[in-house]
C-alpha cells in the first residue's frame, strides 16, 4: 500500500469514527424544554387522525402563539406500537408531550410509571362529564387514578341477518333476553345457512377471540377475571364455565362455522367479506366495525347491507342486570410522566376532544353530546352502538394480562375443538395461569 | 527516544497497545451486553406494567418457568429440527455437493451455477422470506405450477409450516457451505487422489478415505458456523410463518421475541436469550472437541 492510500484509509477510518460518535450523541436541537414545543405522537398510517390533529394544531396555534405543535407519526403496526413509543417514553430526552395511547396500555403503563395522571386536571374540566362513565374505566389505571382522555371506543354485538329470521319465523327486531334465546335461534335457522352463529374461537385470532368471544360472555354472567380488591387472577367461577360451555354448545350442536377455517387466522375475514353478504351467516358476535367491509372503499362493498343485517346487543347469561352485555376498546391521548409541557399538553388535549373538534373518522365517540348529533348518527345504526357504551366494561388489562389473554384463546380453541370439555378446559386453564403469573396471584371464586 | 525502545523492547507491551482499540470495543460491546445479559435473566425486568418501574433481583425464577413452560420444550424441539435438518444436513450436504460435482468443471460452468447458488446468500433474509412466501402461499407460484398438474393447492406454509422454513433456510445458506467446501476441495493435492487411484481406490473409496479426512479440519469450522448462524435464524422464520400456526415452527428466538415484546417480560425474554448463546457454546465446543481428538 502507498503511502497516501494509507493516509487517505486513515483518515477515512477516523472520519467513519467521528460521525459515529456524533450520531450517538443524537440530535438535541428541536428547541425542547423551552416551553414552545408540544411535541405529539401517534401511530400511523392513520389518515383521519392526522387531518384531525392538523386541525387541531392550527387551531391551537393560533392560540398560542408561541408554541409549534409538532406532529411525529410512528409507522408501525398495532403489535410494535406500544413497544415504540414505550422506547420513547423511558427517556427525558426522547419523551413527547402527548401520546396516542391503545386504553388497554393504560393499566400496564401506570403501573410502570410511564403516564402522568389527569385526575385533578379532568375533574376541573367541564367538558368531563360528557364522557360516558363506563368508558371512564378504560382510562382509569394505577392509584384509581385517570392517565388519558378518550378519543375513540369500540363495543361488540350480535350482527344477524333480519331475512334469514324472517323466512324462519323468527320476529324481528330481534332482541334475546338470555344466551338460551340465542341458541333457540341459532337452532332455528340451523339448516338455511352455512354458518348459523359465528364466533372468534381460535388462537389464531389471538386477542379477538378473548375480547370479542370469550370476555363478552364472561361479563354477562356474574364472575369476573380479576379480582381488582385482591389484585388477584380469578381462575376458576361459574361464569368462567357458563361461558365455555355456551361456545361449547354451539360448536357441538354444529351451529358454529366449519373448523377446517373457522378457527384458522383467515376466518373473521371469510366471514365478513364473503359469507355474510351471500347470507350464509346466521348470527355473529363481531365489532362494531363489521359493516365498514360493506362501506364503498371496504374490502367488500354491499351497499344495501342494512337490508339485511340488524344488530342486537348480546344478553347476559340468564337476563340479569344490566340485560346486556358487551366489550370495549379504543384510544386515548396521553401524557407522558416525563413530558415538560404537561399544563400545555392538557390545553392541546382539551381542545382535541371538545365537542367542536373531536372528529376521529367513523369510530364511536366516548362522548355523550356527540352521540346526539345528528351528523354522528347518519351512519348507519350507530345510535344503536353508541348505545351499548352504557353497559359496557373494559379488560382487565393488569401486569400479565397478555398471559392470560393466551391461556384463555388456549380454552376456548380446546372447547372448539372438542379436545377438552368445558371443565377439563378451566382445569387446564387454571394451571397454565398459575404456572404463568404465579400461584399467589391468583384465586378461586 | 526511551519511550520508543521500551514498546519494541516489550513484545507484551506492544501487543496490548496495538490490541486495545479492539479489546476495549469488544469488551463494550460484546463482553458488556453478554453480562447483562446475564444479570437480567435474574430480573423481573418488564417493558411495562409495576415490573418495569420496580425491577428486582428474582433468582432463578425466571429459569424454573421456563423449564415448567410447554411452549419452551416445543420451541427447543423446533430449534433442535431445524438446526439438524436446516444446518448439519441441509445446508452441509447440498453445499458439499455443490462444491463437490463443481470440482474440475469447465470455468463457465462453475461461475454460473456458482453465481446461481451465490444469489440465494446475497439475498437479505428478509427478500428471501418475501420471494418464498409469494412462492408457496396459497396462490403462489408453487400451486399454480402444480395446479397445471391437476393437483389440488396445498397451504404449504400452514399445512408444513416446519419443512417450509427448513428448505427455504437451505436454499438461503448453502452457498456459504458451497464456498467453504469449494476452498477446501481446491486445496486437496492433485497428487495425493492421483497416488490413492493408482493404488486401485474406485470414487468412493478416494472420497471417503482421502478426500473427506484431508478437508475434515473445513468441514467442521463450517459446521460451527453454520450451527450459530442457523441458531440465529429470526427475520426468515418471522416473516414466513410468524412461529406459526400455533407453535408449530417457533423456534428459540421466535419464542424469546414473543415473551419480550409481546408479553413484555424482558427478564423472562432474556433469560431464553441466555440458554440460546449456551446452546450455541455447548455446540461449538463438542464440534471443535470432536476436530481435535481424532488428529
Amino acid at each position: 500500500m502507498s503511502y497516501w492510500s494509507k493516509r487517505i484509509l486513515t483518515l477515512l477510518v477516523l472520519a467513519v469514527v467521528a460521525v459515529a460518535f456524533t450520531g450517538c450523541g443524537g440530535d438535541d436541537n428541536d428547541a425542547k424544554g423551552d416551553g414552545k414545543t408540544l411535541e405529539l405522537v401517534y401511530k400511523a398510517p392513520d389518515d383521519s387522525f392526522a387531518s384531525w390533529m392538523k386541525d387541531v394544531k392550527k387551531q391551537f396555534e393560533s392560540e398560542h402563539e408561541d408554541v409549534t405543535v409538532d406532529i411525529t407519526e410512528i409507522q408501525s403496526n398495532e403489535g410494535d406500537y406500544p413497544n415504540k413509543k414505550i422506547l420513547m417514553m423511558k427517556s427525558e430526552k426522547t419523551a413527547p408531550d402527548i401520546v396516542m395511547e391503545d386504553s388497554y396500555q393504560i393499566k400496564p403503563d401506570s403501573a410502570a410509571g410511564y403516564l402522568e395522571p389527569i385526575t385533578d386536571k379532568v375533574n376541573a374540566w367541564s367538558d368531563w362529564d360528557q364522557f360516558f362513565e363506563p368508558v371512564k374505566d378504560g382510562v382509569t389505571g394505577k392509584g384509581g387514578e385517570i392517565y388519558g382522555v378518550p378519543i375513540s371506543t369500540d363495543v361488540r354485538g350480535l350482527w344477524y341477518n333480519k331475512k334469514v329470521f324472517e323466512e324462519a319465523g323468527i320476529d324481528v327486531p330481534w332482541q334475546p333476553a338470555t344466551w338460551e334465546e340465542v341458541l333457540d335461534a341459532a337452532e332455528k335457522i340451523k339448516n338455511q345457512v352455512e354458518v348459523p352463529f359465528w364466533l372468534n374461537s381460535g388462537k389464531a385470532m389471538g386477542e379477538g377471540t378473548t375480547m370479542q368471544t370469550f370476555l363478552v360472555l364472561l361479563n354477562g354472567t356474574d364472575s369476573k377475571l380479576y379480582d381488582e380488591e385482591k389484585e388477584k387472577w380469578i381462575v376458576k367461577s361459574d361464569g368462567f364455565l357458563k361461558s365455555l360451555e355456551f361456545i361449547d354448545q354451539i360448536y357441538s350442536n354444529d351451529l358454529g362455522a366449519s373448523l377446517s377455517w373457522g378457527i384458522t387466522g383467515q376466518g373473521g375475514a371469510k366471514v365478513s367479506t364473503e359469507l355474510m353478504p351471500a347470507g350464509e351467516v346466521g348470527i355473529a358476535l363481531d365489532g362494531n366495525w363489521v359493516p365498514g367491509n360493506w362501506q364503498e372503499n371496504g374490502n367488500a362493498p354491499w351497499p344495501e347491507w342494512s337490508e339485511s343485517i340488524d344488530l342486537a346487543p348480546m344478553p347476559t347469561a340468564d337476563g340479569q342486570d344490566p340485560g346486556h352485555t358487551t366489550v370495549s376498546g379504543g384510544w386515548t391521548l396521553s401524557i407522558p410522566a416525563k413530558s415538560d409541557n404537561k399544563d400545555l399538553a392538557m390545553e392541546f388535549i382539551k381542545m382535541a376532544t371538545s365537542k367542536e373538534n373531536l372528529r376521529y373518522g367513523s369510530q364511536l365517540t366516548p362522548r355523550k353530546d356527540i352521540a346526539e348529533m345528528d351528523e354522528y348518527n347518519q351512519l348507519t345504526y350507530q345510535d344503536k352502538m353508541t348505545s351499548f357504551l352504557e353497559f359496557t366494561s373494559y379488560r382487565p388489562s393488569y401486569d400479565n394480562y397478555p398471559a392470560v389473554s393466551s391461556n384463555i384463546q388456549s380454552a376456548v380453541e380446546a372447547v372448539t375443538t372438542d379436545n377438552l370439555t368445558p371443565e377439563e378446559a378451566m382445569k387446564q386453564f387454571a394451571k397454565d395461569v398459575k404456572r404463568d403469573v404465579g400461584e399467589e396471584n391468583t384465586k378461586t371464586e | 527516544m526511551a519511550k520508543h525502545k521500551s514498546i519494541n523492547g516489550n513484545p507484551y507491551l506492544r501487543a496490548l497497545i496495538f490490541g486495545s482499540p479492539a479489546i476495549v470495543l469488544l469488551l463494550l460491546f460484546v463482553m458488556g451486553p453478554i453480562i447483562m445479559t446475564i444479570y437480567f435473566s435474574f430480573t423481573n425486568m418488564a417493558l411495562t406494567g409495576e415490573a418495569a418501574n420496580n425491577t428486582q433481583f428474582i433468582g432463578f425464577d425466571n429459569f424454573t418457568r421456563m423449564f415448567n413452560d410447554p411452549s419452551f420444550k416445543t420451541s427447543i424441539i423446533n430449534t433442535l429440527i431445524f438446526l439438524i435438518c436446516s444446518a448439519v444436513i441441509g445446508q452441509q450436504l447440498v453445499g458439499f455437493l455443490v462444491a463437490f460435482l463443481m470440482k474440475k468443471k469447465a470455468k463457465p460452468f462453475r461461475s454460473t451455477i456458482g453465481l446461481l447458488v451465490l444469489a440465494g446468500w446475497i439475498t437479505p433474509e428478509i427478500v428471501v422470506a418475501f420471494v418464498w412466501f409469494a412462492f408457496l402461499s396459497d396462490q403462489g407460484t408453487l400451486n399454480t405450477i402444480l395446479g397445471f398438474a391437476g393437483i389440488e393447492p396445498i397451504a404449504w406454509l400452514l399445512k408444513f409450516p416446519l419443512i417450509s422454513v427448513i428448505f427455504v433456510n437451505i436454499w438461503h445458506g448453502a452457498a456459504f457451505s458451497m464456498l467453504m467446501y469449494q476452498a477446501a476441495l481446491d486445496d486437496v493435492p492433485q497428487e495425493v487422489e492421483e497416488a490413492a487411484k493408482i493404488d486401485g481406490a474406485n470414487a468412493w473409496q478416494r472420497l471417503w478415505r482421502v478426500t473427506l479426512p484431508i478437508i475434515k479440519g473445513a468441514a467442521v469450522t463450517n459446521m460451527v458456523l453454520v450451527t450459530l448462524q442457523t441458531l440465529g435464524v429470526f427475520t426468515l422464520i418471522f416473516a414466513l410463518t410468524g412461529g406459526g400456526p400455533g407453535e408449530k415452527s417457533t423456534t428459540l428466538p421466535l419464542f424469546m421475541y414473543d415473551q419480550a415484546f409481546v408479553n413484555y417480560q424482558l427478564g423472562y425474554g432474556t433469560a431464553i436469550s441466555l440458554v440460546l448463546l449456551l446452546i450455541g457454546i455447548a455446540l461449538s465446543l463438542l464440534y471443535i472437541r470432536f476436530l481435535k481428538t481424532d488428529d
